[in-house]
């Protein structure tokens, strides 16, 4: 089902936006509009725009023009819901946060509700994001049904993900440089409520950290590090599980703004929601969770799930995200490399972790059972560059990975040792885009 | 492609006579460079520092000696230098200061010397063709070095400066170009009495800022065209003087 929408196709060449306006049309004219603006660039010159600060790396726009999907693509953000088999079909122009939203509106939630708010459902299918989730798949494309797509020739099409076809394992996690996603189908979950409870504990040592990896009765567990502790206390930091509130668990005022069960006219479930749900700061969630001023175990936040689970935490130019994967039996590289930045002074000013499960769809973005570490650091300190690289090599001689859609560094060795589909990959790239029109930065850095 | 911490992989060097020029390629060189390309006329001054840079440690060095005033040779040279992978960055280096003729008296006509024909008749036209095959890449930065036009005070190279001067004309149009078709430019421009090189007499270098210093500000510059668009960054030397644009 489609919806006729005004269509906007804007085209952002190096330095200015030209855009390209036409008068109402229909989703095959806008595919079209799409088709043209792909057949005419040049070759390693388009970017698919991801809007997507995080992923600063591939989004950005250094060179090249610039294909922002609106119209159709972007609005509605959620086209339909199959509500008996909880299947919603999306606009991948959308941002993530408002697709989020229109969801739970409905009384449904995307089964990974991460990445940045702002950045496009497309891109977020090309980054594969995922989230923490301690139980089930974490990654965006493993619930993944279909994806529509426009490739390199300007020719749309449509990959049914259930005889997981190549095309549609290159574009899950294929960094915006196989096709432009131009819509998705997802499975969806439903939910009670749109507030988290969130239990934090205080753990005191590393070795009580990975204890609390274990623990999988929550819905969503990751730890956050204390960057301030040294020497002996590194390691430490705050375990934090959250699982989707119950309507029986809010309090008096929010239950009266809680989502209620109605029955629908066809008899399916169908949940509604009787107002606009609030938002919070999530400052107001950080503010709790500081190792030392806080009692050992609290239960009393309840944030709003969305701003608990988009990541709001934009990096700012002197800032450098390192985000990776270790198995579980070489956690003690986390604090080598915690003792290397202490040894530079070079502290991270954020560190975090997770649980992972394996199971990944994409050839460029596997996902191991382990631990998923994100650090951000300052990216003005002199010795960080020769630090991360001897971390890139322990991390890859450990059969672990650095995770492509945040990478800003990795050397092309290195990328060829971690990841083996590599080859597949850039062969059905070939396959999609002959020509070699679609690019993104990280590209250019890793795979020319 | 740089890097999130500023790394350069393919770098490109025009010019190996002047210290500006050298200063700012050996503070762009990094565990990262792969590949360095050195383009100049003068041969004593690419010998040196080729085999300067292949001590260094850097694994692909190619030095490329072209004829000065002969535009077609210069075009094909450095578009052929222009190989795989992507050059990230171009350093558009000033001429070597020569001194002039001893002869030469103020109010004399000036002759056409190596530093005027560098500067002048060679730099546009390897600039330009920089530009274009930059653009053709999708990314990529110049940087290019020029004086604020002044008058000159007593003890200045009058044909380097007047040289620099014309480059600030000519090279401040080209990198307005530039950046349309999508290249970064970082544009230093230097009071002459700031240029190390300007000085004939090296005693008379009081108020010249060393190249490494202005090397570094030129590398924060590069570090920052990552997640911008394509822009010009004009660094104004010496700084407070307001000699903007």
């Amino acid at each position: 089902m489609y919806r006729s929408q005004p269509d906007t196709v804007r085209v952002q060449p190096a330095d200015e936006i030209q855009i390209v306006e036409r008068a109402p049309v229909n989703r095959p004219q806008a595919v079209g509009l799409v088709s043209d603006q792909i057949l005419n660039s040049p070759a390693r010159g388009l970017l698919i725009d991801a809007c997507d600060p995080i992923a600063g790396d591939w989004a950005s726009n250094t060179g090249g023009r610039l294909v922002r999907l609106q119209g159709t693509f972007a609005a509605p953000a959620v086209e339909w819901i199959n509500w008996r088999d909880g299947i919603a079909r999306i606009a991948a122009g959308a941002p993530v946060g408002v697709v989020s939203q229109a969801l739970r509106s409905a009384g449904w939630s995307l089964p990974v509700v991460g990445g940045h708010p702002n950045a496009t459902v497309g891109a977020c299918v090309s980054t594969n994001v995922r989230n923490c989730r301690t139980s089930g798949a974490q990654d965006f494309g493993s619930y993944l049904t279909a994806i529509e797509y426009v490739d390199g020739e300007g020719i749309p099409g449509r990959a049914e993900l259930e005889g997981r076809p190549a095309i549609a394992r290159a574009l899950i996690g294929g960094l915006g440089t196989v096709a432009a996603i131009t819509a998705i189908e997802t499975k969806i979950e439903a939910v009670n409520s749109a507030w988290t409870s969130i239990t934090t504990t205080r753990c005191d040592s590393f070795a009580t950290m990975i204890e609390s990896f274990l623990q999988r009765d929550t819905t969503f567990h990751f730890v956050k590090f204390d960057h301030t502790a040294r020497r002996g206390q590194l390691g430490r930091g705050v375990s934090i599980a959250a699982r989707r509130a119950g309507i029986q668990e809010l309090p008096e005022s929010r239950r009266r703004n809680a989502l209620e069960s109605t029955e629908s006219p066809a008899n399916t479930p169908h949940w509604l929601a009787t107002a606009p749900t609030r938002t919070r700061s999530i400052t107001h969630l950080w503010r709790a969770v500081e190792f030392q001023s806080k009692p050992r175990t609290s239960t009393s936040l309840m944030p709003e799930s969305q701003l608990h689970h988009h990541r709001w935490l934009g990096l700012r130019n002197h800032q450098l995200s390192f985000d990776f994967t270790l198995p579980l039996q070489s956690a003690e590289l986390i604090i080598w490399l915690f003792e290397e930045l202490e040894h530079a002074q070079c502290p991270p000013l954020w560190a975090s972790a997770f649980a992972t499960s394996a199971s990944s769809l994409s050839y460029l973005q596997p996902v191991i059972d382990g631990i998923n570490v994100t650090l951000t650091l300052d990216a003005t300190h002199a010795e960080l560059s020769s630090i991360l690289d001897r971390a890139d090599e322990a991390i890859c001689q450990a059969g672990g990975f650095v995770l492509l859609n945040t990478d800003q560094r990795l050397r092309p060795d290195v990328v060829a040792a971690m990841f083996g589909d590599r080859e597949l990959w850039q062969a059905q790239r070939i396959a999609c885009d002959p020509a070699g029109r679609f690019v993104s930065d990280i590209d250019r850095r890793l795979f020319w | 492609m740089i890097d999130g911490l500023g790394n350069v992989s393919n770098l490109t060097l025009i010019g190996t006579g002047n210290p500006l020029g050298l200063a700012t390629a050996d503070r762009l060189v990094g565990p990262r460079l792969r590949h360095l390309s050195l383009f100049d006329s003068d041969d004593v001054a690419l010998g040196r520092a080729t085999s300067g840079y292949r001590n260094s440690g850097i694994p692909d060095v190619r030095p490329v000696l072209y004829s000065t005033d002969t535009r077609h040779e210069q075009v094909a040279l450095i578009t052929e230098g222009f190989g795989e992978p992507d050059t990230d960055v171009v350093i558009l280096g000033p001429p070597a200061a020569l001194r002039p003729d001893p002869t030469w008296t103020a109010g004399a006509d000036l002759n056409l010397d190596q530093t005027v024909r560098a500067g002048l008749l060679d730099l546009p036209v390897i600039a330009g063709t920089c530009i274009d095959l930059l653009a053709a890449q999708g990314h990529g930065v110049l940087i290019q070095f020029t004086h604020s036009p002044k008058n000159l005070r007593k003890g200045l190279n009058p044909a380097y400066c007047a040289t620099m001067a014309a480059l600030d004309t000519v090279l401040g149009n080209l990198a307005s170009l530039a950046v349309e078709k999508g290249v970064d430019v970082i544009a230093v421009r230097m009071s002459p009495e700031a240029d190390p090189s300007s000085a004939l007499d090296p005693a008379l270098r009081s108020k010249a800022m060393r190249s490494s210093q202005v090397a570094s500000l030129v590398k924060t510059a590069v570090t920052k065209t990552r997640r911008k668009a394509p822009q010009l960054q004009t660094i104004s030397l010496p700084k407070g003087l307001g000699l903007r644009r």
